[in-house]
This record gives C-alpha cells, sequence and structure tokens, in this order.
C-alpha cells in the first residue's frame, strides 16, 4: 500500500497542473466557469498529499525518472516523501483548495478570470513540486517556477504600472537570492561524493562527513541567502510588500501561506548540513531576528491593512528563521520542529487574515486605507469574527495556533542561549528577548489593525476622504489615465451587482469560516499533543540531529509568551477600541521614530538609489564604453589609410578585383611566413 | 541516407536558383515557392534528425564507409573530398537551421514587398550556406560554406535593411572577412603541419582525420605550450580570430548591434539564431579539438575575455532604449556563456554550451520575431514610445514572455537546460569566474523583465500616429506570424521539460574531446571532490607530451 501510494505521488502536481491545461485549452467554453478544473485538481490533489500523510517515512521515496542527464551532471525527477514533504503538502494543498474556492467569488467578473485560475493552478503544481523534489536541482527548478507564477499573478493586473512594477521588483530580488542558491547547488555538485545532489546522498553522514568546514560553511551560508529572497528576510524582504499589488486570494496564498515559506523549508531540509556551521546558525538567527523586529516596527504604523499583514508576514517568517537558527547542538531538532510548526499554523491564520482583509476589500469597493472606513463589525459579521479569530492566533494569545508554535520557538530560543558554543550564547538571550518584544509588538499591531477596521463609528468609504483625492492626484502624477483597456485594480471585479458596505457572499464566508475553525485550534490539536512532532521526525536526516534528554512544557517561558500577547491586544483595545487621543500624541512627540516607521525606514528608497541606481549607472557606461570601442576598432581599419597617406593613395583605386588580388597575396604572404616559420 | 543530406542541404539553394532567374516573380508566389522550399527541407532535415544514431561518435549520414574517407573525390590531386555528415556537434545546429528558416520566412511575410523574389532567394540561400557548413567534414568544404554566407546575409541587410544599412552590411562584412582570414591561414597552417609531421606524410583536409592525426602526431614541438609562439598556441590564436568575431566575444562585438538593428528581420533571426553560433560551433571543432593546448595554455585569458562578454553584454543591454538593441546586446552576453561553457572544458560545461546554442538560436530567434511583429506594426523600437500593448496584442504577449523567460534561464524552459551546467561545469574549473559569469543571470532577468515590462505592462501608449483615430489600425498577430513562433515556443517548453532525447545525442561526441582537453589540464582553484572522474589532479604545470598516446 505504501508502496503503491509512493509511487503515485506525482499525482499530487499532477491534477493541478491538469486543471491548468483545461482552462488553457477550454478557456473559450468555461469562462465564469474558469475556477472549476482548478477547484477540483487542488482538491483531488489534497485528497492525495492526505493520504500519503500516513506513508510518510524518512527514506521513502518514488522511482527516478530520467530527466536532464549531462555528463557528470545527472538530475533524475524523483520524490521524497518524508515527513517534512507531507506536512508541507498537506498544508499547501489544504489551504489552497480553500483559497481557490474563496477567489472563485473574489475574482467573479474579472476579465482575467481564467488567466487566473490557470496561473493559481501552475502555482500549486510548482510549490508541490519544490516540496516533494528529491534533490536541490529539481528543488531549484520549482523554487524559480513558483517565482514565475507570483511574477505572473503579482503583475495580474498588467494595466497597472505599480502592479507592473511589484512584479518586475518581486523577481528580480528573488533572482538575486537564486544567485546564491545556483552556486550553493554547485559547490555541493562539485563536492559531493558521486556528483550526486539528491537529499539522501548531500545530507548522509558519509557525505557531510568528507565535505570540508570551508564547504559546510559556504554551503550553508548561501543556501541560507537563497531562503532570504524567497522567505523575505533582510536584506532581501523589500519585495513582498509590494507584491501586495496582486489579487488578495494570491497574497493570501503564495505571499503568506506557502510560497514565501519556501526559504524556511529549504532551510528546515538542510538541516543536517545546517548544523555543522554553528556560525551561519547564528546569522540566521540573528536575520530572523532583525527581521522580525523591523518589519513589526513597520507594520505598527501603516495604514493600509493588507500591507500591515504584508510586514506581519515578513516578521513572522523572521520568527520561524530565529528558531531555525537556533538549533545549536542538543537543541537542533526542537529547534527545527519549533519552527516548521509555526511555518504550519501560520499558513492556516495568515490566509485566514488576507482573506479576511480581502473580504472587507470587497465590501469596500477594493479599498483597504484603514483611515477611510472603520465600524464594521455589524456590516460584515462573519469577515469580523473570523479576522477577530485570526488576529487572535497571529497575536499568540494562550491555546489559539499561533501561541503554540510560537511558544515552541521562545522555548528553543532559550536552550539555544544555554546550548551555544562558549562564547555564542549571548547572541541567542538577545535573540529570545527582541522576540518577546517583538511578540508584544506583533499582537499591539494586529489589535490595532483589528479595532480599526471592525471597531469604532461606523463609516464607509466615501470618494470625498482626503486619502481618497491624495491618491487620485497621484495617479494623475504618474500619468495613469484609465482608458476603456484599463482593467485595473479598481474595475477589476465588482461587476457582479455587489454593493459597497454588504457581507461577501457564501462562497468566500464558508471558507473564511473552515480557516477561523483551523487557525484557533490547529495548535492545540497537533501541539501539545505531539501529532506534529511525531510526524516531523519522519524525515530525513532528523534522527541524528541532536535532542534534549527531555523537554516538558516551560512555564515561564509561556507565561512571557501569552503576557506578550494579552498586554500587546490590551494597550492596542485601550488606544484604538474607542479612538484615544494617545497614539496621535504618541506619534507627536516621537515624530523621528513615527515617520521612520511609517516611510519604511526608507530602505526601498535607500535602494533605488545605491543598488538600482548604481547598476544603471554601470549601465550607462557599458553603453558609452561601447561607442569608444566601435571607434578603437574604426580607427585601427582606418589607420593603413593614415600611415600610407599620399604615397599608397594610388592604390586606392576603388577595384574590387585589386583589392581581393592583394588580399589574395597578403594571405599567401603569411601562409609562407607560417609555413617556413614553424 | 548520405544522398538524402546532400539534398538537403542543396535543395534550398536550388529554390533559390528558380528565384534568382524569375526576379519579377509577385510576392505571393515567391513567399510561398519559398516556404515550400524551406518545408521540405525542414522535413529532410527532421528525418534525418530521427534516424540520428546517438550513441556513434562518428559522422552519420556520410557517404563511404564509416571511419572514411567520408565523401566523394572532389579535387583528388590536392585529396580534397566533397565530404558532408553528420554528428552530435553538428546535428541539432543542422536542425536548428531549418527550423528558423521557416520562421524567418514567415517574419518576412508581409513586411517584404521590394523585390520580394530576390529577398527569398538570398533568404534561401543563405540556408544552404549554414546547412553545408554544420555539415561539411573537410576543412576546404567548411570553409567555403563558411564564407559564402557571408554574401547572401551582406545582401539582405544591403537592400532590405533600415537607413544606414550600406554602412552596416561593408562594416560586418569587412569585420567578419578580416578576421576569417586569419581563421583560413589557421586551417591551413594545420593541414601543412599534418603533412608534414604525421608518419607518412599524409595529406588530408579530412576535418575527422586531421582532428585523429593532430592529437597523434610524432612532433614533440606540437605537444607542449610554454610560450605565444609555440605552435598549438600560435594557430589557435590564428582560428580563434575568425570565430571570435562570428560569436562575437568582447571586444569584437560591435559590429553585431549595428548589423542587427539595420537588418530586416529574417536577417536578424538567421544572424542571431544560426550565423553566431558558428562561431561557437568553429571554437569547438577547431580550436578545442585540434589545437587543444592552446585553449589550456590561454585559458586565463579566455575566460577573462568570456566572463567580461557576460557582464558587459547584460549591462549595455540594461540601458538601451532601442528593444531590437537590447535583444542584440542580450546576444553577447549569452554567447559568451555560450564560450565559458566550452572553455569549461568539462563534459559538463561543453555539453552546456553545445545545447545552449540550440537554445540561444531558438530564444533570440523568437525575441527577433516579437520585435518584427511590433516593428510592423509601429515603425518604431523605441520602449518610450510604447507601453501596454498586452491590451492590444495579448498573443504577443504570450510570444514575448514566453521567449524572454526561455531566455532569462527560467527553468522548466530551454535556456535553463544549457545555463545551468555550463555555469556548474565552470564552477568546478574555475568558482571566481562561474560566480561572476553567474552575476549574469541576474542582470539578464533584469533587462529581459524591463522590456517586457516597458513594452507590454502598464497603460496601453502607442506611436502619434496610432494614438487618437486608429484604435482599429493595428493589425491582431497574423496566422504566418503565429505559424512562424509556435513552433519555436513548442521547442522552447519541449527542450526544458524534456531535454534528455536532445541531450543524448550530444554527450557522446564531447566525451573524448573533454577528455582530451583535461588530460592537459592543469586544475585550478577548488578542492578537487573525491571519486571525481573527470577532474584530473595533473600537475600545476602544462605537460608536454611526447608522441602518440
Amino acid at each position: 500500500m505504501s508502496q503503491f501510494l509512493a509511487h503515485n505521488a506525482w499525482l499530487v502536481p499532477f491534477f493541478p497542473l491538469l486543471g491548468s491545461f483545461i482552462v488553457v485549452v477550454a478557456a473559450k467554453w468555461l469562462r465564469e466557469q474558469s475556477h472549476l478544473p482548478i477547484v477540483a485538481g487542488i482538491a483531488l490533489s489534497f485528497l492525495v498529499s492526505f493520504s500519503l500523510w500516513m506513508v510518510a517515512g524518512p527514506d521513502v521515496t518514488s522511482p527516478a525518472i530520467e530527466w536532464l542527464t549531462i555528463s557528470g551532471f545527472n538530475v533524475p525527477i524523483q520524490f521524497r516523501l518524508d515527513g517534512l514533504t507531507t506536512m508541507m503538502l498537506a498544508m499547501v494543498t489544504f489551504v489552497a483548495t480553500l483559497i481557490a474556492v474563496f477567489a472563485s467569488g473574489y475574482m467573479a467578473g474579472d476579465p482575467g478570470y481564467p488567466r487566473f485560475f490557470a496561473l493559481i493552478g501552475l502555482f500549486v503544481f510548482s510549490m508541490t513540486g519544490l516540496v516533494l523534489s528529491n534533490n536541490y536541482v529539481l528543488t531549484y527548478l520549482f523554487w524559480e517556477g513558483v517565482g514565475v507564477c507570483s511574477y505572473m499573478l503579482v503583475g495580474f493586473w498588467h494595466s497597472k504600472p505599480s502592479a507592473a512594477a511589484a512584479a518586475k521588483k518581486a523577481f528580480l530580488v528573488n533572482r538575486i537570492g537564486d544567485f546564491g542558491f545556483a552556486i550553493a547547488i554547485f559547490w555541493l555538485w562539485s563536492a559531493s561524493i558521486n556528483h550526486d545532489v539528491s537529499y539522501g546522498n548531500v545530507l548522509s553522514r558519509e557525505n557531510l562527513d568528507q565535505l570540508g568546514p570551508a564547504a559546510i560553511m559556504g554551503i550553508s551560508f548561501l543556501l541560507f541567502w537563497g531562503a532570504t529572497a524567497k522567505s523575505a528576510q533582510v536584506p532581501l524582504y523589500v519585495w513582498l510588500p509590494d507584491a501586495m499589488e496582486g489579487p488578495t486570494p494570491v497574497s493570501a496564498l503564495i505571499h503568506a501561506a506557502t510560497m514565501v515559506t519556501a526559504g524556511v523549508y529549504l532551510i528546515a531540509r538542510s538541516t543536517p548540513l545546517l548544523v555543522r556551521a554553528h556560525e551561519v546558525q547564528a546569522l540566521v538567527a540573528v536575520i530572523g531576528c532583525l527581521t522580525a523586529l523591523l518589519s513589526a516596527t513597520i507594520a505598527l504604523t501603516q495604514t493600509d491593512l493588507k500591507r500591515v499583514m504584508a510586514y506581519s508576514t515578513v516578521s513572522q517568517l523572521g520568527f520561524m528563521f530565529m528558531g531555525l537558527g537556533a538549533g545549536v547542538n542538543n537543541v537542533a531538532q526542537l529547534a527545527v520542529f519549533a519552527a516548521m510548526f509555526h511555518l504550519f499554523t501560520h499558513a492556516f491564520f495568515k490566509a485566514l487574515l488576507f482573506l479576511a482583509s480581502g473580504s472587507v476589500m470587497h465590501a469596500m469597493g477594493n479599498v483597504i486605507d484603514m483611515r477611510r472606513f472603520s465600524g464594521l463589525r455589524h456590516r460584515l459579521p462573519i469577515t469580523h469574527l473570523t479576522f477577530a479569530a485570526g488576529g487572535l492566533a497571529l497575536a499568540g494569545f494562550p491555546l489559539t495556533a499561533g501561541f503554540w508554535s510560537k511558544d515552541e520557538i521562545l522555548l528553543a530560543l532559550k536552550h539555544a542561549a544555554h546550548q551555544a558554543e562558549p562564547g555564542w550564547g549571548g547572541i541567542y538571550v538577545a535573540v529570545y528577548w527582541i522576540a518577546v518584544l517583538t511578540a508584544f509588538m506583533t499582537a499591539f499591531y494586529t489589535g490595532r489593525a483589528y479595532f480599526l477596521t471592525f471597531w469604532g463609528p461606523e463609516k464607509l468609504p466615501s470618494p470625498q476622504d482626503p486619502e481618497a483625492l491624495a491618491e487620485a492626484v497621484d495617479e494623475v502624477d504618474h500619468g495613469s489615465s484609465h482608458t476603456e483597456h484599463d482593467h485595473g485594480h479598481d474595475a477589476g471585479h465588482g461587476h457582479d451587482g455587489h454593493h459597497v458596505g454588504q457581507e461577501s457572499p457564501p462562497i468566500m464566508t464558508y471558507p473564511l469560516m473552515i480557516l477561523a475553525v483551523c487557525a484557533l485550534i490547529v495548535g492545540l490539536i497537533f501541539g501539545p499533543t505531539g501529532l506534529f512532532e511525531h510526524h516531523l521526525h519522519l524525515t530525513l536526516g532528523y534522527e541524528h540531529l541532536g535532542h534534549l534528554e527531555a523537554h516538558g512544557a516551560d512555564w515561564l517561558v509561556m507565561l512571557m509568551g501569552s503576557l506578550a500577547a494579552i498586554l500587546g491586544l490590551g494597550l492596542s483595545y485601550l488606544f484604538y477600541a474607542h479612538r484615544s487621543p494617545i497614539p496621535a500624541q504618541l506619534a507627536e512627540r516621537l515624530r523621528p521614530l513615527y515617520l521612520a516607521s511609517y516611510n519604511k525606514f526608507w530602505i526601498d528608497e535607500i535602494y533605488e538609489k545605491a543598488v538600482v541606481g548604481t547598476t544603471l549607472l554601470l549601465a550607462e557606461i557599458s553603453a558609452i564604453f561601447d561607442m569608444v570601442i566601435d571607434a578603437i576598432v574604426r580607427g585601427i581599419a582606418y589607420l593603413p589609410r593614415w600611415l600610407g597617406g599620399a604615397g599608397l593613395a594610388p592604390f586606392q583605386n576603388g577595384l574590387v578585383q585589386f583589392y581581393a588580388g592583394v588580399t589574395a597575396m597578403g594571405v599567401a604572404f603569411l601562409l609562407i611566413i607560417v609555413l617556413f616559420w614553424l | 541516407m548520405a544522398t538524402l543530406l546532400v539534398l538537403t542541404v542543396f535543395l534550398p539553394f536550388v529554390g533559390s536558383l528558380v528565384l534568382f532567374l524569375q526576379p519579377k516573380l509577385e510576392k505571393k508566389t515567391a513567399r510561398m515557392t519559398a516556404l515550400i522550399t524551406a518545408l521540405v527541407t525542414l522535413a529532410f532535415s527532421l528525418i534525418l534528425t530521427a534516424v540520428f544514431k546517438p550513441d556513434v561518435t562518428t559522422p552519420q549520414f556520410a557517404a563511404g564507409a564509416p571511419g572514411g574517407p567520408y565523401g566523394w573525390n572532389w579535387l583528388s590531386g590536392a585529396k580534397i573530398q566533397f565530404a558532408l555528415g553528420l554528428d552530435g556537434l553538428s546535428v541539432w545546429l543542422f536542425a536548428l537551421t531549418a527550423v528558423l528558416q521557416i520562421t524567418a520566412i514567415f517574419a518576412s511575410w508581409e513586411s517584404i514587398t521590394e523585390r520580394p523574389a530576390h529577398h527569398y532567394a538570398f533568404l534561401l540561400a543563405l540556408e544552404t550556406g549554414l546547412l553545408g557548413l554544420f555539415a561539411s567534414l573537410d576543412v576546404v568544404v567548411f570553409y567555403i560554406f563558411f564564407e559564402f554566407t557571408l554574401i547572401p546575409l551582406f545582401f539582405l541587410i544591403g537592400i532590405w535593411g533600415g537607413p544606414e544599412r550600406r554602412k552596416a552590411s561593408i562594416y560586418f562584412f569587412l569585420y567578419t572577412l578580416a578576421g576569417s582570414l586569419l581563421t583560413l591561414l589557421g586551417v591551413i597552417a594545420l593541414v601543412a603541419i599534418h603533412y608534414q609531421h604525421s608518419a607518412g606524410h599524409v595529406l588530408t583536409f579530412s576535418i575527422p582525420e586531421l582532428t585523429h592525426g593532430l592529437a597523434n602526431l610524432k612532433w614533440p614541438g606540437w605537444h607542449s605550450a610554454t610560450s605565444l609562439t609555440s605552435p598549438q598556441v600560435f594557430i589557435f590564436l590564428l582560428l580563434f580570430a575568425g570565430f571570435a568575431i562570428k560569436v562575437p566575444m568582447f571586444p569584437f562585438h560591435t559590429w553585431l548591434p549595428l548589423a542587427h538593428v539595420e537588418s530586416p528581420t529574417a536577417g536578424s533571426i538567421i544572424l542571431a539564431g544560426v550565423l553566431l553560433k558558428v562561431g561557437g560551433y568553429g571554437l569547438l571543432r577547431f580550436n578545442m579539438s585540434m589545437t587543444p593546448l592552446g585553449a589550456v595554455y590561454l585559458f586565463q585569458f579566455l575566460v577573462t575575455l568570456a566572463v567580461i562578454g557576460v557582464i558587459y553584454g547584460a549591462l549595455t543591454a540594461l540601458a538601451q532604449t532601442d528593444v531590437k538593441k537590447l535583444v542584440a546586446y542580450s546576444s553577447v552576453s549569452h554567447m559568451g556563456f555560450i564560450v565559458l561553457g566550452l572553455f569549461a572544458m568539462n563534459p559538463t560545461g561543453i555539453d552546456g554550451a553545445v545545447i545552449q546554442m540550440v537554445n540561444h538560436g531558438l530564444t533570440t530567434g523568437a525575441l527577433f520575431a516579437c520585435v518584427g511583429v511590433l516593428y510592423e506594426r509601429y515603425h518604431t523600437r523605441e520602449m518610450s514610445e510604447l507601453g501596454g500593448l498586452w491590451n492590444r496584442l495579448p498573443l504577443l504577449a504570450f510570444f514575448l514572455i514566453l521567449s524572454s523567460l526561455g531566455s532569462a534561464a527560467v527553468p522548466g524552459l530551454n535556456g535553463f537546460v544549457g545555463e545551468f551546467p555550463i555555469l556548474a561545469g565552470m564552477f568546478a574549473k574555475n568558482r571566481t569566474a562561474a560566480v561572476l559569469a553567474a552575476t549574469g543571470m541576474v542582470l539578464g532577468a533584469y533587462y529581459l523583465l524591463w522590456m517586457v515590462q516597458r513594452v507590454l505592462f502598464g497603460p496601453l501608449r502607442e506611436p502619434h500616429q496610432h494614438g487618437d483615430h486608429a484604435h482599429a489600425e493595428v493589425r491582431p498577430v497574423g496566422w504566418h506570424e503565429i505559424a512562424g513562433l509556435t513552433p519555436l515556443m513548442v521547442l522552447i517548453v519541449l527542450i526544458g521539460v524534456l531535454p534528455a532525447p536532445f541531450l543524448a545525442r550530444i554527450n557522446p561526441v564531447i566525451e573524448p574531446i573533454a577528455a582530451r582537453l583535461e588530460s592537459s589540464v592543469p586544475t585550478t582553484g577548488g578542492t578537487p571532490a573525491p571519486e571525481v572522474t573527470h577532474m584530473n589532479p595533473a600537475p600545476a604545470a602544462v605537460v608536454a607530451r611526447q608522441g602518440s598516446r
């Protein structure tokens, strides 16, 4: 049975791909039903994934099929069905099914409806392929595959200049990460036994033992480099907030629940390698910590609901990397479990929060600026309750999903502080406390977003809002006049006679409700029961990771986490539930800090100047230099004429035969030299 | 099959002659004649590809017994044979030529209205030149085809080109001619050396015999490379002159942008798609196979040029505002990758380079065809005058995005299958070069996606004469444009998804070439891996080998 299932693992990516294929071929006839093949395909692949969960084992693989065979470089198509993969598969396909259902309501009426669903199918194909792959090159293939889908989906409303720019930015920043990942693969390939880059070989003890310390360090570092782009960590996180230009279900699926966790997955996959490079581990923890803190700080002041969620995603990914980075010595196993558990729970509650934001946006006629609406809890009761459930989980409120996983990460960090190599413990102590602080900030900005949107006096967006007017001026400045072809964001949907200020249709609210239940209980079901941990044990190389003798619940850590959550939420209630004047006063008093946060520390602008500016300057210099080369070449061509001057002028008689004859003589002359001289 | 090969090579020439003899032919008749000729040629070449035996390393479809002599005596006194045949190096480039010819004809379908018969005649003549060049098994025959290709292209650019067509065609002609004369000198020197020093003074012009004979020459001086005047190094440089200009390698590339911008679309497609590959093919067939010590001796210099080409070409492409110039400079960058793969001197890199030549032909051919579609409608290639064309020409958006992604080496499409092994091979050989060249991967995505963004995304923007009144004037993408681009799209995806059958025909012939290169290669940098079969931890200096192996 398990053999049979393992042999048919290809069905998981196949079904969504088939769905996409059907949509592409039959788009003309399907039109408004284009979501059907995709929803069915993803749901079927969820069923297969679920059964694969049952057969998972560290060494279960599907048969290898020849793919890229070049002398000395052999990459077969092969799938690995261990604990890590099957967990990811089940999570990805489950969340994707719900999001696809939601999207069929959200995207209704969009002229690009079939294209949207074809791309979603293609994305699920790539994402499931990514986690199924049994070697680094195949992972890299799907890794770029999800990047391409993300590019096409962020730029889905292609007439919108900001969407086009965001799509390109996302792809390019990811390419910078892929650069590191690719070099890591070249290194692995040239240094591993038999030039075999399959996980089974690379992560085997014999192979890791024979890699030199430089290779271990270098490869670990480069893999992490790759992960920072895909999983939006400092310094390559800048693409993710901009990627919110895509339709909201895309943000939920790709930029919250699945694709952005690929980097975390890659590092978790390579844990047996990374635990041998404790310096890189410390770097992972520090970068994760820095990212979490920075983006949480930015999230405090943003007024765009989706942006708050985007920065929160960046921040939560930072938490996962803090967890991964804590994997020193005996903490290794606990650390990777904690990080992956947070990835797992985060997928549910963050997808929920994005979809709920999308539902708000849908009801507000595509307005997402929190200054333009408030007090929506009566008008959007289901959206309100589900958002609240997601918010509690994100804030880490006791017993919700986020609470359990964040707790594990804090626990791992605490252990790491004791177990780290001599001299490195201090780093983990600092990371631990910053993590607690960030958890508090997380609870605060989550509460702020919730109270600003759903509490306070009821207010719907009107075109007379100062923010709306400012936006309109902006658009004129950018010269983006709306022609009849411009089916941008605003005209994107809403042709279905949906009225502003009404709750979304059931096709959108049911997925919200299912996810809300998950956000509340998955932590409780999988965490304290040990279900998750037990399953992840079935992962390649994890059994040899260092583990603690026994780790029960650490009440102190749990208390810290709960306090951070409750204090953060409580403070946001005081500030925002009844529109206290304190936040404005605080912003006034701490004006530089407020401005820095509101303007995202000007990091985009700095990058624009420093990186993009430099590159384009180099490009201009190259283009000018090219004229110089051209001039030199022409100069050499004219050299004979200048040298010869009047003396040779008679020979320039314009007779082609004469030139040819002279050329032939020249060649003959050179030939004689060559033959005699040799 | 030998007859079929000869037929395939000369069929376009027959078509060309027919068109030359009927210069007054109408556009419709002329293009149909050309299309049918090209389609039959394509069918023949596909038959040849289908029956090509993957595991055979000697040339196939040659007249005469396997192992030679390969052809018909032509100038029997001089031992020059008219010998044609295909091996793993040439078979895909041969097929590529036949495929791109179809795209080129369809790209000219509506745009060529002036002297159409001559236009198609030159195009078909060019095809014969290229097919013959790849199939040649004799240096003299090779060289004749090699020079012959210049003539039709000279006229294609000079007659049907842009405003500066005369300047461009002369520049192109003289530049490449100058290089190829030095190559001729190198080839003659090879024949002469082989005659002087081989056992029994064998005079041969046959490429396989020369390759084999030169490797086993009984002349100690031949097998050492200590200075620029060592015979292998010197001849390497002579041969290199012509091929490096053809590739084109930095800094010999300046003829390329001018030639492309002035060339009609069909000329650009063939020029970038096939003609540049002649450079890479020549480097591998002559330089790397016959004077490997030259390659080893000049390794640093060659790799430096290739890496500069990759980065410099990409940066210059980034600065362009003219779409066609951008694609032209992208060729400089991508051809740099190919040369880099060749100089990795291990089978992984060289294999990647050979398949990448085919890939680059497909993606660049497709990109130039897309630019042609644009230019026919708007008579501009300035990206500042265009924008948001996705709404106007959705099919063009599909073609342009797919070929750009293929060109940017996105996995699952063809570019990846070549570029990744090239970089991996180079990494094993020299890490610094591989890491530097890999930045070209990032820059490549940058200029391509930026081009896509400027042309396709955003609100619709069209040049003024098409602006206000004339939405209906812009023709949608026509059937002939679809017919020209679709085969390329299919191949871009097919090679990306199923590379194995393509590579299986290349691998066997590469192994011996790489083995010879590696047996004389000092390893540089990097710790050799355990159980490495093809990285020889040889002494740090070039080994002077005595006598035959």
